[in-house]
């Protein structure tokens, strides 16, 4: 576009918008409603008006230079926004022809794969819509200092309910939340055992937590928690799940915003992992690609903050007592007790926060399945929520809201509509049924600026939270698995059983779980025939080789998605019980021999530690030899017992199993506990590159298909393990 | 003043007679209207001398020469009342000779014989030709009458391949009102197995063949109940010609009872085409002719008549021509008159006897736009037996030829979407055991809308389960199939729609059922025609839901259906406006003009306003056709800016690209169409010719007006002969400047100023956005950042918002 030639016009726009954004006017309602209803009427129009080929081509080229031009600038948030208005102009005009010129059917078979495929879309439709609504405005809120005299500072209960989990999981946990940085006295830990073990008895016996054990386990966790409610009167409660350790920073970072604010009744920090979940580790992504949480705990819950529609998590985060109780505990109705007790305080009018900081790690789940699981539980909790309380209806919540938990709902109703997709082509190509009633050249000029605006408008949006095409992987994974769940939950919201997620076991073996992929198989299957169909018709000859064309570019790209998906079922090996996570603090060694070498840490866990020395120190390190490793933090030092694992460059020490439960502590506080030991690392990852990101799928894709071929054939002769 | 007029009538007569003549029977004889010849036709070049049959008592000379048609009409009822008429097949529908292939087939014409003669003599001459492989034993040509053998010509295998003649008396007892003339090959190559589908089994019939017939005209009696007999006879093929008499002082009133009656006739003719030559005080030597009567003494010259007591319609005989009849149409004054014409268009079937007084006529419900009879029902889905007998829609045979459904669309329809007109297609056939290319066909104006296949039998042992679809897809072997019917008639279901651009304002819909012709070796050809084809007459075509919008002015909708006239059908939004002291061409070009409209609705235009210039403001609600010639209408001069030229004394047009274009295709953007005026030429060697304008009411945005203007009086004809149209004309009005000279139709300017109609603000804006893309685009670009920046200021103090709460209490211990 020839007025984009111009360098200096940018910052003439930049500063024209501004001027305008900033101008006096704004300060009226009136004026700020009549400006809204002029935008969107005028909006409406436009996206009515029917244009023919040429013209609606034009204006998806213009749509994406635009936008493209803006997506480079650094126009900040109104840049985003402008870009989500593009993108909506697209997208509601392709909803527009779609619905109101694509869907004269001609027999009936046509009719019920469209209405099918309309279905899907006009979902994936409305997830965008509410998605911009939820992220266009990310509050980025501050921890708020606590400015009160320590007397005055309230008491905090930390509950870590666990059922089934290991000691040594929890061990760290319960260890870390005592050395919180809050005063003792105001600051009790519960380990709140449903499990009823004494060894977690003398564990917290021994260690100054508190442990509640009841005499039934009705509700699960909420159950957990709610008596435990009852047997407890601090004036907070923080809620940890036992894997989760918190940073001693927590409460100072949190409770501030409280003491603020009496409305308050929730302040919740991202989740976060320092294992790679089942993804990461089979598809090698782990620290170059964001993960599933990333977008969550990065952007979406960052942007529900700025329409008070943060919610609870489960873990990690404080909550009010006096709300908590006024609800009646935490919710029980639902298997996600955690967003419908948000729910319900929000509906009493109660402010919600979210603090994007993390304060608090643990293991991400081990294995596919148990991933799987996860979600589908997160799934039906989900549906069973809209069905019994659905934020749409009901009294007490805003508009903004209501959008925020609807679409966190309707988000895990995925499941059906990319199944559709995913099989789409199939309609045309093996039942020859025509989806749109339009040229296939109509179709393109509708759906293609629809769907690169609206892909490009995400990038921008979710920069480093999220890559694009990566989260297509993900759902296809949990596609099949979560639909028929929320589909019973959403019929009767009873059915279904809770099952609770397993973490920290170890895979010894890599192993092909051919079980949890069977279904990403029969697609790519499905994906195959439709391609013998497509090819079959384009060298045939086709009557309409564009359509045919068109559904054979749908086929590779669902085969490229189907294979990254089903590759995850390629459980890689994890050796480590304990997962190392990097760190680099000081550190010294002191060895038997009374010396004392001066490091850094490489790494570290639960058990151990890797050290990192200086090149060429030529040091000699006998296995087994018995050291003291000290860490610093500040001018703070903190001595463990060890020995040596491995030597050279690098030097693996073991912490003696028989370390006291003070130096554990210690540790704790040393390593996991550390005030910036994840933040630094936290949703670090590069920005978005769309181009690139969809090399690394079609790569992962490419290898994965050829892999799982190979390990489908070595299926058939090895007896297969699941 | 009378006698006047009387003289330049006879001045006129002979220029006059000649070039309509000549016109008509070019007209006819190309569209195949089949008129009566008037002697004119030039006789085929292999025609043999007239046959001894003719009876001597009618020598060629009394066959006329050229004469009007008022004339002719008396000259050809001579004195005996006999006529002879010689229509080759060609004027009888033929436009290629007839081709018969195959070991049986059959093809011929259709002749029609007038209620009011009887066939004296008939008589075939025949030119036509066969293959030299037939064999004399067998091979025969049929002609046959209403399906009656009238002859067989014998083949003579020493003729083969030659061109031959002969004439044949045809029985006369065979021929009835609506007659069939059919020949028939019988044909055979071998006196063994014949292959009936040889090639070497043709026949062809020259469309040169001329049929014959000697009639007799016989009297009818003078019985309301016959009406529209005689003075307009659906069997003539000929174009209708009924003289109007005005009898007493002529006033708009007289006229617009003329208008009801006129636009009746033009119904009732329909594409014949309906001439009304007026006299005053005249009546018409021989022949038929309408007589306004206007007074309670009715004095007509040769005509005995009572008193009357009120509007009067009555038959008498015509005194000059006893053949001949009078339909008076009387009242004590105009407006009485009106009444008694208004009953007799309204319900002209259901008077008897000679005289009936008309006591009284209802007053008729207001009519709703678009509701003319002839229009297809925009206001529901039309069922096709609406349109069609469902007779019309069986067919039969392997090649029946298309079943056609005549559909006359309002021209204003206007759609944003790009989706067509619904067609929910029900049909039934035969299914043949086997067949690869049987199909039905479906088009538009001959252009192709789609082809359904008819599946054989066997395709239906193809199960209807996934597996059979799945099956169809690999191998292509169409579509899926439904279930096959217990009558063994299959019936299917079939849906298209069609481009609303490609349905022109009168539109033809052609069903044509083909069947593939499966060879079954030697001697196992058994033909057997049972190959059947349906319309359901519940199938549906459905053009609600549109809206009614159109850029104006538009010639061809009011060429094609005399839109905007005619969105009324009683045309109640219609007024006319004569010249100041119009000449009797100008009354006979109102009455035409009237039969025109009369012919697109259906509906006689019973709400007609006539009105002079002095009274224009009375009409100044109503589009308004001007008729004008030379410089008697004060109006051109008031008007003369929204004119697209200066008529009158110096005569100049504006011209636009039009002019050097030969366009055949209309684009369905009407913007595409216009060419504004470029140039203007002045000149006054125009001696003869009209022109047709179109423009905006000058007294009413969005009322029209069109503009009939003859250089002088007489051109007017040719304005109103290019109205009628026919294969003579090779071009349409269109645009809003034509000028017609002779049979030439030259469009000079289009120019779209205004638009009639409504849309709501929605589609309005819509269509205004659609039609200005930059303004569209500047519209998007303005709706997406106003979008942006109204959610900027929001979600910014929001944001502010949340974040002082959190900060709240703080501030407050600070302030």
């Amino acid at each position: 576009m020839s007025i984009f030639s111009f360098t200096e016009l940018p910052e003439k726009l930049e500063r024209f918008g501004k001027k305008l954004a900033d101008a006096s006017f704004w300060e009226s309602s009136v004026i700020r409603a009549f400006a809204a209803a002029v935008a969107v009427l005028l909006f409406v129009i436009v996206i009515a008006v029917p244009l023919d080929l040429i013209q609606q081509s034009t204006i998806g080229v213009l749509a994406f230079v635009v936008s493209s031009k803006i997506r480079r600038l650094s126009w900040g948030r109104g840049g985003i926004l402008i870009m989500i208005g593009i993108s909506l102009l697209m997208t509601m005009r392709y909803v527009f022809w779609r619905v109101t010129e694509t869907l004269e059917f001609e027999d009936t078979s046509d009719a019920v794969f469209g209405y099918l495929l309309l279905f899907a879309e006009l979902y994936g439709i409305t997830c965008l819509v509410l998605g911009y609504i939820q992220t266009a405005w990310p509050l980025e809120r501050q921890p708020v200092m606590i400015d009160r005299p320590v007397a005055e500072w309230p008491t905090v209960d930390i509950f870590i309910p666990t059922y089934n989990e290991d000691l040594s999981v929890v061990r760290l946990s319960v260890l870390a939340a005592l050395t919180l940085d809050w005063p003792a006295d105001k600051l009790r830990v519960y380990l709140l055992d449903d499990g009823h073990r004494d060894s977690f008895r003398d564990f917290a016996q021994n260690c100054g937590a508190i442990y509640f054990a009841r005499d039934n386990n009705r509700h699960a966790k909420a159950g957990n928690l709610n008596e435990a409610l009852k047997r407890t009167n601090g004036d907070f409660v923080a809620i940890f799940d036992c894997d989760h350790i918190p940073t001693r920073s927590f409460l100072q970072l949190t409770m501030g915003s409280f003491l603020r604010d009496p409305k308050l009744a929730m302040v919740q920090t991202p989740h976060f992992f320092f294992s790679p979940d089942p993804f990461e580790r089979n598809l090698e992504t782990h620290g170059k690609v964001p993960n599933e949480g990333q977008l969550f705990y990065g952007l979406v819950q960052d942007g529900n903050d700025i329409w008070n529609a943060s919610f609870f998590c489960g873990s990690c985060a404080v909550l009010r007592r006096a709300p908590l109780e006024e609800i009646g505990g935490v919710a029980v109705e639902t298997v996600t007790e955690d967003a419908h007790t948000a729910l319900k305080m929000s509906r009493l009018g109660y402010n919600m926060a979210y603090i994007a900081v993390p304060q608090a790690a643990g293991l991400a789940t081990e294995n596919l399945s148990s991933h799987v699981g996860q979600r589908i539980r997160w799934a039906r909790g989900m549906a069973q929520i809209f069905r019994i309380d659905n934020p749409l209806f009901g009294f007490g919540l805003t508009l903004g809201q209501r959008l925020c938990y609807v679409n966190a709902m309707l988000h895990f109703f995925y499941g059906l509509p990319r199944l559709i997709f995913l099989s789409a082509p199939a309609a045309y190509l093996v039942f020859g049924a025509h989806v749109f009633t339009a040229t296939t050249s109509m179709v393109l000029a509708y759906a293609l600026p629809a769907i690169v605006l609206a892909s490009m408008t995400n990038s921008k949006i979710q920069r480093n939270h999220r890559h694009s095409f990566w989260n297509e992987v993900y759902e296809t994974v949990l596609a099949w698995y979560i639909s028929v769940p929320v589909l019973m939950a959403l019929l009767n919201p009873k059915w279904g059983k809770f099952n609770v997620t397993a973490k920290g076991g170890k895979i010894d073996k890599e192993y092909y779980d051919w079980k949890m992929a069977l279904p990403y198989v029969l697609l790519l299957g499905l994906n195959a025939v439709c391609a013998v169909f497509g090819l079959t018709e384009l060298l045939r000859g086709s009557d309409e080789p564009f359509t045919a064309l068109i559904n054979c570019v749908w086929v590779v790209y669902n085969t490229v998605i189907l294979s990254a998906s089903a590759y995850v079922a390629n459980e890689a090996r994890q050796i480590r019980h304990t997962p190392r996570i990097k760190a680099t603090f000081p550190a010294t060694v002191g060895r038997a021999n009374g010396r004392t070498v001066m490091c850094e840490t490489a790494n570290f866990s639960s058990t151990g530690l890797g050290l990192k020395l200086p090149k060429d120190n030529g040091i000699k390190w006998e296995i087994g030899e018995r050291v003291h490793v000290s860490i610093f933090r500040g001018d703070k030092e903190s001595t463990f017992p060890g020995f040596v694992q491995t030597g050279g460059q690098f030097v693996g020490i073991q912490f003696d199993e028989s370390l006291t439960l003070k130096q554990t502590k210690e540790l704790a506080k040393m390593t996991f506990g550390r005030a910036d030991m994840w933040a630094t690392e936290w949703d670090k990852h590069t920005e978005d590159k769309p181009l690139t990101s969809i090399k690394n799928v079609v790569g992962h894709g490419v290898v994965n298909l050829y892999g799982l071929i190979r390990s489908g054939v070595r299926g058939a002769f090895v007896k297969r393990r699941t | 003043m009378k006698e006047n007029l009387s003289a330049r009538l006879f001045d006129s007569s002979t220029v006059l007679a000649f070039r309509v003549c000549a016109s008509v029977l070019v007209l006819s004889g190309l569209c195949g209207l089949a008129p009566q010849a008037f002697g004119q036709v030039p006789r085929p070049a292999s025609s043999v001398p007239a046959p001894a049959t003719v009876r001597p008592a009618v020598p060629a000379s009394v066959i006329p020469p050229a004469v009007t048609p008022l004339e002719s009409s008396a000259a050809a009822t001579s004195d005996e009342g006999t006529r002879m008429m010689k229509q080759t097949f060609r004027q009888l529908g033929a436009v290629a000779p007839l081709t018969l292939r195959g070991a049986d087939s059959r093809d011929g014409v259709r002749f029609n014989v007038r209620a009011d003669e009887v066939v004296l003599k008939a008589a075939l001459t025949l030119s036509y030709g066969f293959s030299p492989a037939l064999i004399n034993d067998g091979s025969q040509l049929n002609v046959l009458i209403n399906g009656d053998v009238a002859a067989t010509i014998p083949v003579d295998r020493v003729d083969g391949g030659k061109n031959l003649e002969r004439t044949i008396e045809l029985p006369v007892r065979l021929i009835s009102e609506y007659n069939q003339l059919t020949v028939q090959l019988i044909g055979r190559t071998t006196l063994q197995c014949e292959d009936p589908t040889n090639n070497g089994l043709w026949a062809t019939i020259s469309n040169k063949s001329v049929l014959e017939l000697v009639t007799q005209a016989i009297t009818l009696p003078n019985d309301l109940s016959l009406l529209p007999l005689p003075f307009m006879d659906q069997r003539d093929a000929r174009a209708l010609s009924l003289p109007f008499v005005f009898v007493g002082t002529l006033d708009n009133s007289m006229l617009e009872a003329s208008g009801v009656l006129s636009s009746w006739f033009g119904a009732l003719a329909g594409g014949r085409g309906a001439r009304f030559p007026v006299t005053m005080n005249t009546l018409p030597a021989k022949g038929n002719a309408v007589v306004m009567i206007a007074n309670a003494k009715p004095a007509v010259p040769g005509v005995q008549t009572t008193t009357i007591s009120g509007p009067t319609v009555s038959v008498v005989a015509n005194p000059g021509d006893p053949l001949g009849k009078l339909l008076l149409v009387m009242g004590r004054d105009s407006a009485e008159l009106k009444m008694a014409a208004s009953a007799l268009a309204l319900g002209g079937s259901v008077l008897s006897g000679q005289t009936a007084a008309i006591t009284g006529v209802t007053q008729l419900a207001a009519r709703r736009p678009y509701d003319a009879p002839n229009w297809l029902a925009s206001d529901r889905a039309v069922k096709f037996g609406e349109l069609s007998s469902a007779q019309e829609m069986n067919v039969s045979g392997y090649d029946p030829g298309p079943i056609r459904l005549n559909l006359r669309i309002p021209p204003d329809l206007y759609s944003p979407k790009a989706a067509g007109v619904p067609v929910d297609l029900r049909y039934r056939y035969t299914p043949q055991p086997t067949s690869k290319n049987s199909s039905l066909t479906i088009s538009l104006n001959d252009q192709l809308m789609k082809s359904f296949i008819l599946f054989p039998l066997e395709r239906f042992t193809l199960d209807d389960s996934l597996y059979g679809k799945v099956r169809s897809r690999l191998w292509g072997e169409g579509a899926v199939l439904e279930k096959l019917q217990a009558d063994d008639t299959q019936s299917m279901v079939g849906k298209l729609s069609l481009p609303l651009t490609a349905l022109y304002p009168r539109s033809q819909l052609q069903l044509r059922y083909q069947y593939d012709y499966i060879k079954t070796g030697e001697c196992g050809d058994i033909v057997i025609d049972n190959m059947r084809g349906a319309i359901e007459p519940t199938s549906t075509l459905d053009i609600s839901g549109y809206s009614h919008f159109m850029a104006m002015p538009d010639l061809r909708g009011f060429h094609t259906l005399g839109f905007p006239f005619t969105r009324l059908a009683d045309l109640s939004q219609t007024a006319v406006v004569l010249p100041d002291n119009p000449s009797l061409q100008e009354y006979s070009a109102y009455l035409e003009l009237l039969g025109r409209l009369g012919e697109s609705t259906g509906y006689p235009g019973t709400a007609i306003t006539v009105t002079q210039a002095e009274g224009i403001s009375t009409v100044a609600d109503k589009d308004l056709l001007v008729i004008a010639s030379g410089s008697n209408q004060p109006l051109l001069k008031k008007w003369a800016n929204a004119l697209p030229g200066s008529l009158g004394g110096v005569k100049s047009f504006s011209l636009s690209d039009l002019v050097y274009q030969a366009r055949q295709f209309v684009s369905p953007d009407p913007t595409a169409n216009v060419r504004l005026a470029r140039s203007e030429i002045t000149f006054n060697s125009v001696a003869d010719g009209a022109l047709f304008a179109g423009f905006e009411s000058p007294l009413k945005n969005g009322r029209s007006a069109v503009l009939l203007w003859g250089v002088e009086a007489q051109g007017l004809r040719d304005g109103i002969s290019a109205l009628i149209g026919g294969e003579a004309y090779d071009k349409q009005l269109e645009g809003s400047l034509v000028l017609v000279r002779g049979q030439k139709i030259e469009s000079l300017v289009a120019d779209q100023s205004y638009h009639i109609g409504r849309l709501g603000w929605f589609e309005l804006t819509q269509w205004t956005l659609s039609r200005n893309f930059s303004m569209y685009m500047l519209s998007a670009l303005a709706a997406a950042l106003l979008l942006a920046i109204v959610a900027f200021v929001f979600l910014r103090s929001l944001a502010k918002r949340r974040l002082a709460v959190a900060v709240g209490v703080k501030r407050g211990q600070q302030n």
